[in-house]
């Protein structure tokens, strides 16, 4: 009985899932380099998978935790302990489910036309310096997030 | 001039009261407890560290947990932070200045990075690191190999408490430096939380403000209730207003001449010793009752010998006590001498010729019943004996300010959340400021949870100790492999380079850190965690806080004098009795042993304070005058009446006391309360000699 119900939840859970591929670029500036990599995002209610393909690492966001996990290892990380992820997947959570509040505690959020601009608070705004977005419809059209070390991510929903 | 005399009181009234304004006395009221504390340099220490920033924090709580009440809380924050004297909580620049600038004497080396340092399998790692982080890495140019403790990740400024909201902190600037600064903020923040319930905010300020209205409200309930029995006395019973009216001008010009006098003193005067000394000033009553129903009003007579040799012994007994080294005391016995002087001049010359009638009355205190005084000797030493054990002080300052719950309450509510380790602030001190900078430096090397901005600056001590020449090679090694590893050239250039001087420290230059100065004396304040606390006070350059150890040495010490000094009195109280009564020497000492008797009785239930002690005193004071009229060759009915309503008029000055919230004035109406009560029984059961 109880292995039916789970298969439904299972079922259910896949149905109402989200999976984004995108396409990540990003300048090193210490290394005064640009890096590309693929990677797939998978969002459920309760979770967020991300996942490279160059990498066989997995990160899944809950909101109890971060887990980490590879071929030989698991780690699991409190969001506190995890700043640059759990900061990343609230930003994927406000921009896929257009809840801007998610991340209202670190940012003052603007809007011009189409184009979303979240600049940090003091407390973030050592690391980071703008983040802007926009979308065409459900698509991610752009993410750029522009740090004070000068560094640059650009990430683009593919497909 | 016999016209002219009639006026003579109100005019001298008036003098006093212009006086009084012309000269500003009022500016030095103070209702800060420190003005009762004794003089010295750690008064002026304490003086010196409230004028630092610690306690100029506003602490604001939103309820709620959802996203909107962080948002409120962020638009109340730019509310609050409109007004011109409240600030962010922000690193100050000549911090961060130094922070970039000494950052290797600054920060304390990893000792096992350093020893076991492989330079090029460290930069690989950054590098690998640099190309998998998920974000952005976070790479320390300045010190690429981790080789000096790093401060962590800065906290949100948002705080949120699981099960109630978001808490955060700001700053009140140096222009909130007294009351009626205090009393903005306090109103702003009273405004805000009427504006929304969810609204919660506090500063340790706000003592100052509320203690401050009740100690201002519970004396206006306290005059009200004088004034009331006072009417009844003179209105109801002795059916002479004019009397009420001149004794009420006479007493009013009384506490004008003790404060203009005290102010000739003190810098300060305490709104306790006011309180307390316009109660004394009252005792001067019975002076007037004395001359009043023996007829010397009617008859114009002036000095009556029992009533000089009454107020010649309390005189005598302030005067000694005035010699107590304890500010307080010295405030009020000063302010108790110039009163009652005054009013005993004004009694005992003017009041003769004001044409003053004495009216019948209907009390009668005949005797229903009476005890042989020397049953009541006995009672009285038996009690006394018993009790002496019993005696516990209370040196506690702190224990005789308000008892201000509702803030109380709120203090530990952003406490709990604010500090989750409790801590604790104590004073540190040097003779000049590069020592105390090097003291602080050497406090966080012993204790390094301690906090003070002071510890981030470079000392010459760490400046001595930086091995200028081995890291100028890692400087070199670093930006070699670099380039070969696949770094940006010149990433690393500023590395592990050490400023070649020390900046140049003074009380000036190092504005905006928690300095302050004392004549050649320069202090600051680090914050300890509870567990450290016993330990740093064992440091010389270090000192408690706490009213109650940082003057519990000087409140033994003044409990010493006290004591000394009140046997003293006791002894010129005996013998000024014995030359008063003589042979009924011992019937006389009855009012001095059986009030103490009563009052000793409380030490089965409270410890005694420095007021319940001083007020002691005084009622001794009091009650010696009552054994000399008492005990007097032409006792009559008209005396037990004169001291029946002194008694009354001293419950209205001392007694009503017992209804006040503030521990202080409480403490005192406690005693007076007792002694009045063992009067009234003493002065009932004492036989009049026909």
């Amino acid at each position: 009985m109880f292995k039916i119900v789970y298969f439904l939840l299972f079922t259910l859970s896949t149905l109402f899932s989200q999976e984004i591929h995108f396409k990540e670029t990003k300048y090193i500036y210490a290394l005064d380099n640009e890096l590309s990599k693929v990677g797939t995002l998978n969002i459920t209610d309760n979770k967020v998978i991300l996942q490279y393909k160059s990498s066989d690492k997995t990160v899944i966001y809950t909101a109890q935790n971060i887990k980490i996990v590879s071929k030989d290892d698991k780690e699991i990380y409190t969001h506190a302990e995890s700043v640059e992820y759990d900061l990343f997947f609230k930003l994927v959570l406000a921009i896929y489910t257009n809840d801007t509040t998610l991340v209202l505690e670190n940012f003052a959020i603007t809007k011009k036309k189409k184009t979303i601009t979240l600049l940090p608070d003091e407390y973030l705004s050592s690391i980071l310096e703008t983040i802007q977005y926009e979308k065409d419809g459900k698509k991610l059209k752009y993410l750029e997030i522009h740090f004070t070390n000068q560094d640059r991510i650009t990430i683009e929903e593919i497909q | 001039m016999k016209r002219f005399s009639k006026y003579f009181n109100f005019i001298i009234l008036f003098i006093l009261l212009v006086i009084f304004f012309t000269n500003d006395t009022s500016k030095q009221i103070s209702a800060q407890i420190t003005s009762i504390l004794p003089e010295g340099e750690n008064k002026e220490l304490l003086r010196e560290f409230e004028k630092l920033n610690l306690n100029k924090q506003l602490f604001i709580a939103y309820k709620g947990n959802d996203k909107t009440s962080l948002n409120s809380l962020k638009k109340l924050e730019q509310k609050l932070l409109k007004q011109e004297n409240i600030i962010s909580v922000k690193t100050s620049n000549i911090t961060k200045e130094y922070n970039q600038k000494y950052y290797y004497l600054i920060h304390k080396i990893d000792e096992s990075q350093y020893n076991t340092l492989d330079i090029k399998k460290e930069l690989e790692n950054i590098h690998q690191k640099i190309i998998s982080s998920p974000f952005s890495f976070s790479l320390d140019t300045i010190d690429p190999l981790n080789l000096f403790e790093k401060n962590t990740i800065p906290k949100s400024p948002y705080l949120k408490i699981k099960n109630y909201g978001y808490i955060t902190t700001l700053q009140l600037d140096k222009s909130v430096n007294n009351f009626n600064s205090y009393k903005k903020i306090y109103d702003l923040a009273q405004k805000l939380k009427h504006t929304d319930s969810n609204i919660e905010i506090f500063s340790t300020l706000f003592y100052f403000v509320e203690n401050q209205e009740k100690i201002k409200t519970d004396v206006n309930i306290i005059i009200t209730l004088s004034l009331i029995i006072l009417f009844i006395l003179y209105i109801v019973i002795l059916k002479n207003f004019k009397l009420l009216i001149h004794t009420i001008t006479t007493l009013s010009s009384s506490v004008l001449f003790a404060l203009i006098t005290s102010s000739l003193f003190f810098d300060e005067i305490s709104i306790f010793t006011i309180v307390f000394g316009v109660s004394i000033s009252t005792i001067a009553i019975d002076y007037m009752f004395h001359n009043y129903l023996h007829g010397y009003y009617a008859q114009k007579k002036s000095i009556n010998k029992d009533v000089f040799f009454g107020m010649s012994t309390t005189i005598g007994a302030f005067f000694i006590l005035s010699f107590v080294d304890f500010n307080f005391i010295q405030q009020l016995t000063i302010f108790a001498i110039s009163s009652l002087l005054f009013s005993y001049f004004v009694f005992t010359f003017l009041f003769p010729h004001l044409n003053i009638q004495s009216k019948q009355t209907t009390l009668s205190l005949a005797n229903t019943f009476s005890i042989k005084p020397i049953f009541i000797t006995l009672f009285s030493i038996l009690f006394i004996t018993f009790s002496i054990p019993n005696i516990k002080t209370d040196f506690n300052i702190k224990n005789l300010d308000v008892d201000n719950v509702e803030l109380q309450a709120l203090d530990n509510f952003f406490n709990t959340y604010i500090n989750t380790d409790k801590r604790t602030v104590v004073l540190v001190y040097a003779n000049s400021v590069e020592n105390l900078i090097e003291k602080v430096n050497t406090l966080q090397t012993t204790y390094p949870k301690i906090t003070n901005p002071l510890a981030t600056i470079p000392t010459k001590n760490s400046f001595k100790k930086f091995d200028k020449t081995r890291f100028d090679a890692i400087n070199k090694q670093v930006n070699t492999l670099a380039n070969d590893i696949g770094f940006r050239t010149n990433l690393f250039q500023n590395s592990y380079k050490l400023q070649s001087t020390l900046p140049n420290y003074s009380f000036d230059s190092l504005q905006g850190f928690p300095i302050g100065k004392y004549k050649n004396i320069f202090i600051t304040y680090v914050v300890v965690a509870n567990n450290d606390y016993e330990n740093i006070l064992k440091e010389p350059f270090v000192k408690p806080l706490s009213l109650k150890e940082l003057f519990k040495n000087d409140l033994v010490a003044s409990f010493v004098s006290l004591k000394i000094l009140s046997a003293i009195a006791l002894v010129f109280i005996c013998a000024m009795l014995y030359l008063a009564v003589k042979n009924r020497f011992f019937q006389a000492l009855n009012y001095i042993v059986f009030p103490i008797a009563l009052i000793f009785i409380l030490s089965y239930y409270i410890k005694f304070n420095i007021l319940h002690i001083f007020m002691m005193i005084v009622l001794v004071s009091l009650s010696i005058d009552y054994g000399i009229y008492m005990n007097n060759t032409q006792l009559s009915s008209s005396t037990k009446k004169a001291i029946f309503y002194s008694l009354l008029s001293t419950f209205a000055g001392f007694g009503v006391l017992i209804f006040s919230s503030v521990n202080a004035l409480f403490s005192i109406g406690l005693i007076a309360t007792i002694g009045i009560v063992s009067l009234i029984i003493l002065l009932l059961t004492h036989k009049v000699r026909k």
